[in-house]
């Protein structure tokens, strides 16, 4: 049962710039699922098409078994689907956190009378309790993000972009940026991440690695993350341990498999006894 | 000693202190990693090297003469001590890049075959001297292209002084290593380099010194392998720990205070090889 | 240069019904111009008192965020006051003359300009942009009749004066950032001075422009129905 289904989907600006060719890939309901691609790759387009805020002239999207381009199509999509965009300055309607919040239930024609509770319950879900009536410049960027991220969550969207959400926070910023994710994957949020940085799908249950405007390569993190070739061939950088499972190969040392994580090269290490 | 800041104390509004009692000696040549969580006062503190700050206590002293002072020629400081700011491809204005690069050069003295001479050495520097590229405006290069352009922007004017806030932020992979590659070859050169990151692996590569910036206060002033090696004050601080220093630990191999990445392999292959052979 | 945000608080006026104030607002910005001279002053000085009261202000937390637009608006009193042609000049020198009608055009530009702000700043201050979007709504239902987008046009005023703020400080980024290699904005002749401002303001314009096309992305993406949408 796929949530998102792609097939065939092409897009270019102009002629002879083709940003996706023949993307064809399927996103599972309650998962985790990464779009892995350097600067230029094609990934943020993949997302604005699916959220049709690129027209798709080529290839059918599905949501739910809902074909984007039928007649409710784009309605049906914004009620089922939010999204956090990169910069966390540009996606705010209003100064005040709760009437931000309060913009995104007007446009679903939520009752006012209920607004106050929705306000509450999202915030709540992403910490940042009695934070109603912050102005928003003063938040940190993390806290902007979780914001932004609250902001989708009270319309009870069941599909959620992040696209490229962490890039412009700093460590601490990220790191509470993933603990949140990490939180709505275990309320069976279907989940749609797309990053440059492996650190950030690191813990996807899927990973779509995109290069050259094509799928390369797909399937779970550590399939994905662990093969070398494919990942030089995107661009993106190779993940510590799996650079020190190589580069000990190359000396003559091999280990049983090839770890994802420095505790995991640790454990393989010790094992080679 | 080049540059130095004394008992630097900077607001913006009367109540919060951005900058507090700050002293730094800063000697020439060196590579300086400033890192620190957001909000600690590292972008602040390189536009107050920079002039733009005058601080409410205490002095910035470039080659000993303090730059704030009335009769100071800030004029040609700004010639000696070049900022990139983040994002600097926001500052872009021109359709041709060399234009772009010129901006900065426009008020010297240097003849115009001069000028010319020194851009194409400078775009020469940064990667972007091939005919094709030349011929873009700078709103159609590639992102690491423009950061690149933005760096060129300030080595034009050969400056003593480069000061660099994030200077990695939004770029991929090659993007980055193209600017680390950059970096150390300025560095070769005998420029001085103050650079903000947040990414503890870089900063231990290329980086002489690391300054661990909180609440505008200077907390480390020590070369890496000093102030990487606690984990638990990284964590506190929120700067990371490069994977070197964690792997190492975790794996128990000794780096002798050199933690690049060549020497951490090398290490773990000849322990690993020892224990093979006993 | 003003202050143009939104202060939390609990006054009569943040109270009032947001169609309401923007409807008063144009309201009693029409009587100030339509009136002049001793009228005008006391209209203006009883409307400031009324809003003072109401939004519990105090003088200095009217008056202080508008310290930079005094000189602006002693310029403008000056200018009058100096050039106004008139047949009775008090006192001339070449093309300067200084007249009844120069004083009291003067004056009046004056009064009007800082009691419009003064009302418009109050406004804006105990005002959501919510809820300035809303009012502006309402009022301009009645126009919808002629196939006008009020609620876009709504939402763009209000987002309008949200980011106010936002686009000065990016002039102020850009303007270091020009300054660290080597601009200077305050040499040479009237026409340098025009021409330095030239990397100021179009890397300003594009930051902006950049700002407005992701902003209008995370609107449509949040369901934000245009009124041309609605069928």
């Amino acid at each position: 049962m796929t949530v998102i289904r792609a097939s065939d989907v092409s897009f270019q600006y102009r002629e002879n710039k083709k940003i996706i060719e023949n993307i064809n890939f399927s996103i599972e309901p309650g998962k985790i699922t990464a779009i892995l691609g350097k600067n230029g790759s094609g990934k943020t387009t993949i997302i604005r098409l699916i959220l049709a805020l690129l027209p798709l002239n080529e290839g059918k999207i599905y949501i739910n078994n809902v074909d984007l381009q039928s007649k409710d199509g784009i309605k049906y999509i914004r009620k089922q689907c939010g999204i956090v965009f990169q910069n966390p300055d540009n996606q705010f309607v209003s100064p005040i956190l709760e009437d931000d919040i309060k913009f995104g239930l007007s446009n679903h024609c939520i009752p006012e009378s209920l607004h106050s509770d929705c306000v509450k319950s999202a915030l709540e879900k992403v910490n940042l309790s009695g934070f109603e009536k912050r102005k928003i410049s003063t938040l940190s960027g993390g806290q902007k993000q979780r914001a932004a991220a609250a902001g989708i969550l009270a319309l009870d969207n069941n599909i959620l972009f992040f696209d490229e959400a962490g890039s412009m926070l700093d460590p601490n910023g990220k790191i509470e940026l993933r603990k949140l994710i990490e939180k709505l994957r275990n309320q069976n949020k279907t989940i749609v991440l797309v990053s440059q940085n492996i650190d950030d799908v690191i813990t996807a249950d899927r990973i779509i690695l995109i290069s050259g405007h094509k799928i390369i390569c797909s399937g779970s993190a550590r399939e994905v993350l662990t093969d070398y070739e494919k990942l030089i061939d995107a661009g993106i950088q190779i993940p510590f341990a799996v650079r020190v499972y190589k580069d000990l190969l190359q000396k003559g040392i091999k280990l049983k498999k090839c770890p994802l994580t420095i505790d995991e090269l640790a454990e393989e290490l010790w094992n080679l006894n | 000693m080049e540059l130095e800041l004394r008992n630097v104390t900077v607001s913006y509004s009367s109540a919060e202190k951005i900058l507090d009692n700050f002293n730094l000696e800063v000697n020439k040549g060196l590579f300086f990693g400033i890192t620190g969580k957001s909000g600690s006062g590292k972008t602040t503190l390189l536009e107050t090297i920079c002039g733009f700050h005058k601080p409410e206590m205490g002095q910035v002293l470039f080659n000993n003469q303090n730059i704030y002072e009335g009769k100071f020629d800030t004029v040609s400081f700004r010639k000696k001590v070049q900022m990139v700011f983040q994002f600097p491809e926001n500052q872009f204005f021109e359709t041709d890049i060399r234009k772009e690069i010129e901006f900065g050069i426009k008020n010297t003295t240097l003849s115009s075959e001069d000028l010319n001479r020194r851009v194409t050495e400078t775009l020469q520097t940064v990667g972007l001297n091939d005919n094709e590229t030349e011929e873009l405006s700078p709103f159609a290069l590639s992102g690491g292209q423009k950061r690149r352009l933005a760096l060129a922007c300030a080595l034009v004017l050969q400056p003593e002084i480069l000061l660099l806030d994030e200077p990695f932020s939004g770029l991929d992979n090659s993007g980055q290593n193209q600017i680390i590659k950059i970096l150390q070859n300025i560095k070769t050169k005998g420029t001085t380099i103050l650079m903000v990151s947040h990414d503890p692996n870089v900063l231990c590569e290329i980086a002489d010194r690391i300054i661990v910036m909180n609440d505008g206060r200077i907390i480390k002033n020590e070369i890496p392998p000093i102030v990487y090696s606690d984990k638990q004050f990284c964590s506190q601080l929120g700067i990371g720990q490069p994977d070197t220093i964690t792997a190492a630990n975790l794996l128990d191999v000794n780096l002798n205070n050199d933690f690049t990445y060549e020497n951490f392999i090398t290490k773990l292959a000849e322990k690993l090889l020892l224990k093979n052979n006993d | 240069m003003i202050d143009l945000t939104y202060q939390t608080g609990n006054s009569i006026l943040h109270r009032t019904k947001p169609v309401i104030k923007f409807l008063g607002l144009i309201f009693c910005s029409v009587i100030v111009l339509l009136s002049k001279n001793l009228l005008c002053t006391l209209i203006s000085v009883s409307l400031i008192t009324i809003l003072m009261v109401f939004a519990n202000l105090s003088i200095k937390e009217v008056f202080s965020p508008l310290k930079k637009f005094f000189f602006f608006l002693i310029m403008i009193f000056l200018m009058n006051v100096l050039f106004t042609n008139s047949d009775e000049c008090l006192y001339s020198y070449y093309f300067i003359c200084i007249s009844e009608k120069g004083i009291e055009q003067g004056y009046n530009i004056v009064l009007h300009t800082l009691t419009i702000t003064v009302l418009s700043s109050v406004y804006i201050r105990t005002t959501t942009s919510i809820e300035i979007m809303k009012g502006i709504e309402s009022a301009m239902q009645p126009l919808r009749v002629f196939n006008i987008p009020t609620k876009d046009i709504a939402l763009i005023m209000s987002i309008a004066l949200q980011f106010i703020p936002v686009f000065f400080n990016d002039i102020e980024r850009i303007k270091k950032a020009q300054m660290a290699r080597g601009a200077n904005f305050n040499r040479g002749s009237f026409l340098d001075r025009i021409r330095s401002v030239i990397p100021l303001v179009i890397p300003a314009f594009i930051s902006a422009f950049h700002r407005a096309d992701e902003l209008s992305i995370a609107i449509e993406a949040r369901g934000f129905q245009s009124d041309k949408e609605n069928t």
